[in-house]
C-alpha cells in the first residue's frame, strides 16, 4: 500500500482543489443589482422580474398552469398542475445560475444576469 | 519489448476504431443530468491502454486522431477545437504522469480525465468569456476524478490479457 502514496496525494489534492472551488463558488451568492428572474416558455422569453420584489406570477398557458412565487430575494414555484409537480419540489433558488425547470409545461425560470448569459451549446468527444 | 511498426499499426488501428464505438455509445447514454456536457470517459480507454502496452507516442497519436475524428462524425466544428485542446492536454499529462514511475495507471487515468474536462472548460470560457462557464468547474473536476478512476481500473484488468494476445498471438 505505501507505494501508492503519491497516488492518493494527487487524487486527494485534485478533490480538494474541486471542494475548494465548490465552497468558494457557493458563498459567492451575495445578490447584486444585475441578476433578475428570468422566466422562459417553450425557449421563448416570457419575462423578466427582479429578485428583490415580492411578487407572485402565475403563468396560464395551453401547457398548463404554475404558480411562481419571488420571496425574500429568492423565487420557488409554489403549485402546479403537471402531473410530476418536480418543480414545486425542487423548493427556492437564489443565487446566480440556478434554474427551476417545469419539464411538462415547458417552463424555466432562472436566475441570471446581465453579464451572463452563458449558453453551453457543445459537447465534446 | 517494442514491437515493430509494421506490426503496431493494425492494433492502433483497432484501438483507434474501438474508441470512436465507444464515443458513439457514450453519446448514446443520456448522461446530461445537472451538468451539460459532463460525459463518461470512455474514449480514453485507448488511450490509456496504449500509453500502457505500447509508447507514448502511440497513445497521443490516438488521442489525436480520435478527438479529430469523433468530432468530424459525431459533432460540429467547435467540438473540433474543445476536444482536441482537451485530448492534447490530457494526454500530454498522463504521458508526463507515467514517466514519474511513482503515479500508477489508476490516478493517471484519473488525472488525464480531470484535464480533459478543465481543458475543454477553458476553452469554452475563451471562446464565450462568460463566468457562468467556469460554475461548472467543480463538478466537472469530480466527474473527471471518479470516471476516470473507474476507467484505470477497468484498463488496468485487461491489460495483462491484451498483452498476452498481442506478444503470444492467444490468450
Amino acid at each position: 500500500m505505501r507505494k501508492y502514496v503519491y497516488d492518493f496525494l494527487i487524487i486527494g489534492i485534485t478533490f480538494f482543489i474541486a471542494l475548494i472551488l465548490f465552497l468558494f463558488m457557493n458563498n459567492k451568492s451575495t445578490i447584486n443589482d444585475s441578476e433578475y428572474v428570468l422566466i422562459s416558455i417553450d425557449g421563448i422569453t416570457y419575462d423578466n422580474y427582479s429578485l428583490g420584489t415580492n411578487d407572485e406570477i402565475i403563468i396560464s398557458n395551453e401547457y398548463g398552469n404554475n404558480t411562481i412565487v419571488i420571496n425574500n430575494n429568492s423565487v420557488y414555484i409554489m403549485n402546479a398542475d403537471c402531473p410530476d409537480n418536480l418543480c414545486v419540489h425542487q423548493g427556492a433558488i437564489n443565487k446566480l445560475g440556478q434554474s427551476i425547470i417545469c419539464l411538462p409545461h415547458k417552463l424555466i425560470v432562472e436566475i441570471v444576469s446581465d453579464y451572463d448569459e452563458e449558453l453551453i451549446d457543445a459537447i465534446a468527444y | 519489448m517494442q514491437l515493430p511498426i509494421k506490426k503496431k499499426t493494425p492494433y492502433l488501428g483497432l484501438l483507434l476504431s474501438f474508441s470512436l464505438i465507444l464515443s458513439y455509445i457514450e453519446s448514446l447514454i443520456p448522461f446530461n443530468f445537472a451538468i451539460p456536457g459532463i460525459k463518461i470517459g470512455l474514449s480514453n480507454f485507448s488511450v490509456v491502454l496504449c500509453l500502457y502496452i505500447f509508447s507514448p507516442i502511440d497513445a497521443m497519436l490516438i488521442s489525436l486522431t480520435k478527438a479529430v475524428l469523433s468530432s468530424l462524425l459525431f459533432g460540429n466544428f467547435s467540438t473540433l477545437i474543445y476536444s482536441t485542446a482537451g485530448a492534447l492536454l490530457s494526454c500530454l499529462l498522463m504521458i508526463l504522469l507515467k514517466k514519474i514511475r511513482l503515479i500508477h495507471i489508476i490516478s493517471v487515468s484519473a488525472i488525464g480525465g480531470v484535464t480533459h474536462n478543465i481543458a475543454q472548460l477553458f476553452v469554452a470560457y475563451m471562446i464565450i468569456r462568460s463566468n457562468g462557464v467556469l460554475y461548472y468547474l467543480p463538478y466537472l473536476i469530480f466527474s473527471g476524478l471518479v470516471f476516470g478512476s473507474l476507467l484505470g481500473f477497468i484498463v488496468n484488468l485487461i491489460i495483462p490479457y491484451i498483452k498476452k494476445v498481442i506478444y503470444k498471438g492467444e490468450l
